[in-house]
C-alpha cells in the first residue's frame, strides 16, 4: 500500500468532512474577535469600538472618541487579543502534532521539556536584569536546547521511543523546575521575584505590537510546516514500523515536527510565560469533532485553540480589576476538562494505540 | 549636614543619661505583654525593618544595636538616612535576611536584652522565646500602632521625651493640617492613585495609614480590604483617570520621566498635565516618624491655587530632621529628599520647593 492510499484510507476510514466544522469555528472566531475588542475595565460601546476601528481605513471628519478610548482600543485590546489567538492556535496545532506523532495522548509541549526549559531561560534573563528580546532570545535558545536533550536522550540508534521520550521529557523539566527555583532563591525578593513569579505564570497583559510582530514572524512559518508534515503524521501515526515499511522518512519528520512546535512553545513561553494545559486539551476536543485526520484536525486545533484562548484571556483581563494570569486560568480549565475527557476514552476502550 | 549640638551644657546631659541608664523599664507591647527591664538595654537585636531609625530617633546612637534585618541595612540605603545616620549602615545584619523570620541562633550570639519582633504570626515569637530571649512585639499597620513604635523606642532607650517631641511634631502639623482640609468637601479634592510598580500589572497602594483627607486628596484605589498594595491593570488606571500620580518614594527604580515616557499612558490626565510626581524621601517607609510631612507635601502639589500652605517647607523639613535623629541635612540633601530632580518636569515644583 502506497502512503498516498494510506492518507486516504485514513482519511475514509473517518469520513467526516472537516470543511464545516472549520467555516463554523473561522465565523466564532472572527466574532469573538469583535465582542472581545468590546469588553473590558474600561466602559467602550460596540459602536464607539467599530468607529475608532474603521478610523484606521477611512479617517472619521468627526471623532467623538478620546485619545483614551483610541488607545484602550487599539494599543491595549487589540494585539493582546490577536497574541491570544496566535498563541492558542500554535499551542494546540502543537498538541495535535505531536500527540499523532508519538501516538500517545499525554504528550504536549510541556512533557517533551521545551516549556521548562524557556522557562528556565527567562527567569535567567530577569535575574541578569536581562528584558525585551534578550529575554526572548535567551527564553527561545533555553526552550529549543532542552527539546533536543530530549530527543537526544529518547532516541536509539535512529528510533525514537515514546516512553524514552516521555521519561526524557520528565526528567529535563525536573531539572530546570530545580533551576528555575534556584534562580528565585537568588532572586532579590521585592523586584525581580515577583517579575519572575508573575512571568512564569503566563500572561498577555503587556503583550504590544512589537511582541506580536516577533511571535508572529518565529511562530507562523513553524505551524505551516506543522501542516505541511500533517500526511506524514497520519501515516506515522500507524507505528513506526508501519510508516518505515511505508517509506516514510520518520526520523526527518520527527526532527521537522519537533523542532516546529519548540519553536512555536519556546515562542509562547518567551513573549507571554508558561501557558499549559492547551496543547494537551484543546486537540482532544478537535479529535471529538474533526477525526483523527491531520489534515483536518489540525485546522480544527488550530481555530480550537484560538477561540479558547481568547476566551481565558478575556476571562483573565475582566473578572476582576488586576489581571489574572492566564496560565493559571488555563490549568484550572485543563485540568478537570482532560479528567473527563480521560473518563470518556476509557469508557470507550482507552486511546487506540494502547 | 551636620551634628546639631543642643544647647543644654554637656553635664546636664550625663546627669539626664545616667539617670535615664538607672532606670527601670516597663511598658506594655501590641500583645498586651508586660515587658520589663532593669534598665535601658545595652544590647538590642530588631527584626522589623524600620526599627532601626525609630530606634535611633530616639536612642541617637547605633551602638546599643546589636543585630538588625539585614533587608533594612540594604533597604535604607535608598533612604535619607544613608546620608543623613550613615552609621545605620554599618549594623550588624544578622538577625534576619529578609522578611521576619529570626535567625536564632545569630541573634543569639549577640546576646540581646531585648528584641523587637513582628507579631502578625505568632511562629515569628516563639522561636525567641524558647532560647530565653526578651521579646517585645509591634504590630502593624494602623497609624496609631505607628505612632506606638515611637512611644515604645522612647520608653525602652530611655528617653521619652524624645519621642513625645517627635509625637508633638507630629499631632501638631496633623491638626493644622485637618483645620484646613477637614472640611473640604468631596467635590473638591484632587483625586490620585499611588503607583508602586509600573509593568506587566501596575501595582497600586490601596491601603496606607496615611490619612489623604489631611490634605484635600482622595485616593481612588483605596479599599478596605486591609491588603496594603493591589495590583490593576491598564483599564483600570484609564477607568480611574486621576488628577495626580505619586509614586513612593520607596520605589526606587521608578520616575515620573518612566509615566511620561509610557506608550500606553500619553492620554491619562495626570501625565498629559505632567502631574506624576516621585513622593519626597521622608515618606520612604510607611513607619517613618517623619512621615507627617507627606501631609503637607501632598497638599502643596495637590492645590497649588490655596498658595503657599507652608511659607518655608524647606525649613519645616530641615527643623523636622533636628527634632526627629538630632542631624540637619544640608540644602543638597533637602534637595535630594525633595526629589527636585526627578519631579523637575512637574509645572512649578521647583517653585515650590527650591
Amino acid at each position: 500500500m502506497s502512503m498516498v492510499s494510506t492518507n486516504e484510507t485514513i482519511s475514509r476510514q473517518h469520513g467526516r468532512s472537516a470543511t464545516p466544522a472549520v467555516l463554523v469555528l473561522f465565523a466564532v472566531l472572527v466574532c469573538l474577535i469583535l465582542v472581545s475588542i468590546t469588553i473590558g475595565r474600561y466602559d467602550l460601546d460596540v459602536l464607539k469600538v467599530i468607529r475608532i476601528l474603521a478610523d484606521n481605513l477611512i479617517p472619521a471628519s468627526n471623532a467623538d472618541w478620546t485619545v483614551l478610548e483610541e488607545q484602550v482600543v487599539e494599543l491595549v485590546r487589540l494585539p493582546r487579543i490577536l497574541a491570544a489567538v496566535l498563541v492558542g492556535a500554535g499551542l494546540a496545532a502543537s498538541g495535535a502534532a505531536l500527540q499523532g506523532l508519538f501516538r500517545n495522548p499525554l504528550v504536549d509541549p510541556n512533557i517533551i521539556g521545551v516549556t521548562s526549559g524557556a522557562g528556565f531561560g527567562g527567569t535567567l534573563a530577569i535575574l541578569s536584569g536581562v528584558f525585551g528580546y534578550g529575554l526572548l532570545a535567551i527564553a527561545f535558545l533555553f526552550g529549543l536546547a532542552s527539546v533536543m536533550i530530549v530527543k537526544v536522550l529518547a532516541s536509539s540508534r535512529g528510533r525514537t521511543s515514546v516512553l524514552a521520550l516521555v521519561l526524557a521529557g520528565v526528567i529535563i523539566s525536573a531539572f530546570f523546575g530545580s533551576a528555575i527555583s534556584i534562580v528565585k532563591l537568588l532572586a532579590d525578593p521585592h523586584q525581580k521575584l515577583p517579575a519572575i513569579t508573575y512571568w512564569l505564570m503566563g500572561s498577555l497583559a503587556s503583550t504590544n505590537y512589537e511582541d506580536l510582530l516577533l511571535m508572529a514572524v518565529v511562530m507562523v512559518p513553524a505551524l505551516a510546516v506543522i501542516y505541511l508534515m500533517r500526511f506524514q503524521i497520519n501515516i506515522i501515526s500507524l507505528g513506526e514500523e508501519k510508516a518505515r515499511a511505508l517509506g516514510s522518512p520518520v526520523a526527518t519528520v520527527q526532527w521537522a515536527v519537533l523542532g516546529a512546535t519548540a519553536v512555536i512553545s519556546a515562542g509562547v513561553v518567551a513573549c507571554c510565560g508558561i501557558i499549559g494545559w492547551v496543547g494537551l486539551v484543546i486537540p482532544h476536543v478537535a479529535r471529538a469533532i474533526s477525526g483523527p485526520d491531520h489534515g483536518r484536525l489540525l485546522p480544527v486545533s488550530i481555530l480550537l485553540g484560538a477561540i479558547y484562548m481568547l476566551l481565558v484571556d478575556n476571562i483573565a483581563r475582566t473578572v476582576t480589576t488586576a489581571e489574572i494570569p492566564v496560565g493559571i486560568i488555563t490549568s484550572l480549565i485543563g485540568v478537570p476538562v482532560f479528567a473527563v475527557l480521560l473518563r470518556r476514552m476509557q469508557s470507550r476502550g482507552g486511546w487506540k494505540s494502547d | 549636614m551636620k551634628t546639631v549640638v543642643f544647647t543644654g551644657l554637656a553635664a546636664m546631659l550625663a546627669v539626664s543619661v545616667a539617670h535615664a541608664a538607672d532606670k527601670p523599664i516597663s511598658f506594655e507591647d501590641h500583645r498586651g505583654q508586660k515587658i520589663e527591664l532593669a534598665a535601658p538595654p545595652e544590647r538590642i537585636a530588631t527584626i522589623i525593618r524600620a526599627a532601626p531609625f525609630i530606634y535611633y530617633s530616639a536612642d541617637r546612637t547605633t551602638d546599643h544595636m546589636v543585630a538588625v534585618n539585614a533587608d533594612s541595612i540594604a533597604r535604607m540605603k535608598n533612604f535619607v538616612y544613608a546620608d543623613l545616620i550613615p552609621e545605620l549602615l554599618e549594623l550588624d545584619g544578622a538577625a534576619a535576611r529578609d522578611g521576619f523570620a529570626p535567625n536564632v541562633e545569630a541573634i543569639l550570639a549577640t546576646n540581646p536584652q531585648l528584641v523587637i519582633q513582628a507579631m502578625h504570626n505568632p511562629d515569628l515569637i516563639e522561636p525567641l522565646e524558647r532560647v530565653g530571649l526578651k521579646v517585645a512585639a509591634w504590630g502593624c499597620c494602623s497609624e496609631q500602632q505607628r505612632l506606638d513604635y515611637i512611644t515604645m523606642s522612647g520608653i525602652i532607650s530611655g528617653h521619652p521625651e524624645r519621642a513625645e517631641a517627635t509625637l508633638k511634631l507630629h499631632y501638631d502639623s496633623n491638626a493644622a493640617m485637618k483645620a484646613k482640609f477637614g472640611e473640604l468637601a468631596d467635590d473638591k479634592k484632587v483625586s490620585l492613585v499611588y503607583i508602586e510598580k509600573l509593568g506587566d500589572q501596575i501595582q497600586v497602594v490601596a491601603n496606607p495609614s496615611q490619612d489623604f483627607s489631611l490634605s484635600g486628596i482622595k485616593n481612588l484605589a483605596a479599599d478596605d480590604s486591609g491588603e496594603w498594595w493591589k495590583n490593576v491593570d491598564v483599564e483600570q488606571l484609564f477607568t480611574w483617570n486621576p488628577d495626580m500620580i505619586i509614586i513612593p518614594a520607596q520605589a526606587v527604580a521608578l520616575n515620573p520621566s518612566d509615566f511620561y515616557a509610557h506608550p500606553l499612558l500619553s492620554g491619562m490626565d495626570a501625565v498629559k498635565n505632567k502631574r506624576v510626581y516621585k513622593v519626597p524621601k521622608f515618606n520612604a517607609s510607611p513607619d517613618s516618624p517623619e512621615l507627617f510631612l507627606s501631609a503637607v507635601w501632598l497638599a502643596m502639589v495637590a492645590h497649588p491655587e490655596m498658595g503657599p500652605i507652608d511659607q518655608d517647607f524647606r525649613k519645616t523639613v530641615r527643623d523636622a530632621y533636628v527634632t526627629i535623629y538630632g542631624r540637619e541635612p544640608d540644602d543638597a540633601l533637602v534637595n535630594r529628599i525633595l526629589e527636585l530632580e526627578a519631579n523637575s518636569q512637574a509645572p512649578g515644583y521647583a517653585a515650590l520647593f527650591k
